[in-house]
């Protein structure tokens, strides 16, 4: 067979390249597919509402979310004047309730699924790297971690602590960092035998070098995935756990405590029962849309 | 094949200590026992310090930790048969130094069945554990039995119909009652079915009677209805989109379409050929399936007050009833380490590509 001649091949390339558009970055295609993708900016835009709603509680909230209403110290359905969304059984502001619970809700699920996401690229990254001994002792203490149901395990240290709001991010982050582990070892991997980090290791690059500069920037879509439903699942965690009187206690609110004694008012006050799940809901499903939206948009596999 | 298994569980031992040592260390971490044993008025400090050298809980703690593991009967005994502890292996004979030694260990630990007694029953604690399972197990062969084939058969239509109508509605409820709380779900059930339309009881197991008896499962259906949906619908979002995905990667076998071309109708392909391969990867999903029962049976027992394991131990931990927390944890870990096993096994009895040796 006869080989190509090696001007032909130049020539080729420099064809190729003239036909070529510019090259991309990877920010930039990621930023021109998510502009086409409606359906994850219509959730992002729900996220950045409730967001800005919720930590801006202090100035937004009519009242303050642990007074009670002088004159009616009890519950009032929703339009009644002075409380757009009624009043709890103490007579409560219910909306001020919603957006200081929302505050406490998104705030630990920001917090607590960026420390898991920390924690599981650093235990991923070195334990996929380096494999042998450290990969193996990583390998049973996630095994032994997600062999108790999560339930369980939060169940058990939530009573050892105290139930504040910080705390209550050190535990879960404590229990919750197995997937993001897995999900980076697992990564880690496969692409520690691609050329170009041998390549990086032919060139002397240091291992840290090579683990974060090389390999993190490419496990990128899916840190994005595990960021953001890692934020839904946080949340829904929390709630469960508030909403059991285990996690963050009341008079604090939390969208998850706020329904703890729905169940006493079904009749009287159904919107108890209601609003704060529903803006749970939402706010978790948006965030899984989210997380599929980014992996997609930044996933440099994929082709337009 | 046995060997596979054989392996597989002694890979399970090390992750069984694992789960030992780390319940035991929380448990540790929540303070010393004696306190909730001796919650006595009147009790001298000397009572107190006899019992807490009895229980050893000024023990170095791997000697606490091999007490609970495997008991203190072998620790400190007495040859003699006169009541009087006279031999003593790891503790001392005499803990507290005040001349006698201490009674015999009575523990066996519970690599031999025994957890300790419930502070708040005053029962050994697996007695409550055993007790409690019927009602988890009824709830959860139910889910199972509704969520399995219902995901499964979702997963197959939607493949089948893939892009048009019945695939997206059925990938948007997937995704929305993944997202959707547990608890919500099962408060805005009880909400419209209990309250508002008052056809189904608002919670329990059944009718209570003074003897706290059920009648047979198939006289008390209706109790069941709805924490049996709320356990289910997780599995069946998660069964129908595996079962899609599995699908559609199926259909466009070579194997399927020779089977298409041999002149076989599109229903057998899809159910002779395409389902039965694409239910492989179902099987792994079987193991984690069984921790979620598990462990989404403590809210929904919670909620529908439903006795089982879950409410048990939800009642426990507010109640700071360590041996039955310790229990109830120790058997979900256990249960899951077999259903992953099971999984594990079953892939390889579905799958003949796959090869233990």
């Amino acid at each position: 067979m006869a080989q190509p001649r090696v001007s032909n091949v130049i020539q080729l390339d420099i064809e190729l390249l003239l036909t070529q558009r510019r090259s991309e970055s990877l920010w930039a295609r990621a930023g021109r597919r998510l502009r086409k993708d409606y359906l994850t900016l219509l959730a992002l835009g729900v996220i950045i509402v409730l967001t800005v709603l919720t930590m801006g509680a202090s100035v937004i909230a009519p009242y303050d979310p642990e007074d009670t209403d002088p004159v009616n110290r009890r519950l009032l359905p929703p339009g009644t004047p002075g409380h757009i969304l009624g009043t709890d059984d103490l007579g409560r502001d219910y909306l001020t309730r919603l957006l200081y619970g929302g505050q406490i809700s998104l705030a630990i699920g920001y917090s607590a699924a960026f420390l898991t996401l920390a924690i599981g690229v650093v235990t991923g990254l070195t334990s996929g790297y380096y494999g042998g001994q450290i990969d193996d002792i990583m390998n049973w203490v996630i095994t032994t971690l997600d062999s108790i149901p999560s339930i369980y395990l939060l169940l058990l240290v939530a009573t050892l602590l105290q139930r504040s709001p910080t705390s209550f991010i050190l535990v879960i982050s404590l229990i919750g960092w197995t997937g993001g582990t897995r999900l980076i070892r697992g990564q880690t991997l496969q692409l520690r035998e691609r050329e170009y980090v041998v390549c990086a290791k032919a060139m002397g690059a240091s291992p840290w070098r090579i683990m974060f500069l090389h390999i993190l920037p490419n496990t990128l879509s899916f840190l994005f995935l595990a960021l953001a439903s890692g934020i839904g699942g946080l949340i829904l965690a929390e709630s469960t756990l508030s909403f059991l009187q285990v996690g963050i206690q009341p008079p604090t609110p939390t969208w998850g405590n706020m329904l703890s004694n729905a169940d006493q008012f079904f009749t009287r006050g159904p919107h108890m029962a209601t609003i704060s799940g529903l803006l749970i809901f939402v706010t978790v499903l948006c965030l899984f849309i989210i997380g599929d939206g980014l992996r997609d948009a930044f996933d440099p596999q994929t082709t337009d | 094949m046995f060997r596979y298994i054989v392996r597989r569980l002694i890979q399970a031992i090390p992750i069984f200590f694992g789960i030992t040592i780390l319940s035991f260390a929380l448990m540790s971490a929540s303070g010393n026992p004696v306190a909730a044993l001796t919650f006595r008025p009147g009790m001298t400090p000397e009572e107190r310090d006899r019992i807490a050298a009895r229980l050893g809980v000024n023990d170095p703690w791997p000697i606490q930790y091999l007490r609970w593991l495997a008991g203190d009967d072998w620790m400190r005994w007495d040859s003699t048969g006169d009541g009087i502890a006279d031999h003593a292996i790891l503790v001392p004979l005499d803990a507290n130094g005040d001349g006698e030694p201490e009674p015999p260990g009575d523990r066996r630990g519970i690599l031999r069945g025994d957890f300790g007694t419930s502070f708040t029953k005053k029962r050994p604690a697996l007695d409550i554990l055993v007790e409690r399972l019927p009602a988890t197990l009824e709830l959860s062969i139910a889910a199972f039995l509704l969520g399995t084939p219902l995901g499964i058969l979702i997963g197959i239509i939607a493949a089948i119909n893939h892009g048009k109508w019945f695939d997206n509605v059925s990938r948007i409820l997937a995704v929305a009652f993944t997202a959707i709380p547990t608890f919500w779900f099962a408060i805005m059930l009880l909400l419209i079915f209990s309250v508002q339309l008052r056809l189904l009881p608002i919670g329990d197991r059944c009718k209570t009677s003074l003897d706290d008896s059920c009648p047979p499962v198939t006289e008390r259906l209706q109790y069941m209805v709805l924490p049996v949906i709320v356990l289910s619908i997780g599995s069946i979002a998660g069964y129908s989109r595996v079962m899609r995905a599995s699908m559609l990667d199926v259909i466009s076998a070579d194997y399927v379409r020779t089977a298409r071309a041999k002149g076989l109708t599109r229903r057998m392909t899809w159910i002779r050929h395409a389902a039965r391969n694409a239910l492989i990867p179902i099987a792994t999903a079987l193991g984690p399936e069984l921790t979620f029962l598990l462990s989404g049976a403590v809210v929904t027992e919670t909620i529908f007050n439903y006795p089982g394991v879950g409410l048990t131990s939800f009642a426990a931990v507010t109640q700071r009833d360590y041996p039955v927390v310790m229990t109830v944890t120790i058997y979900a870990a256990v249960a899951t380490i077999i259903g992953y096993l099971l999984s594990d096994i079953m892939y390889g009895l579905i799958d003949p590509r796959i090869r233990f040796d």
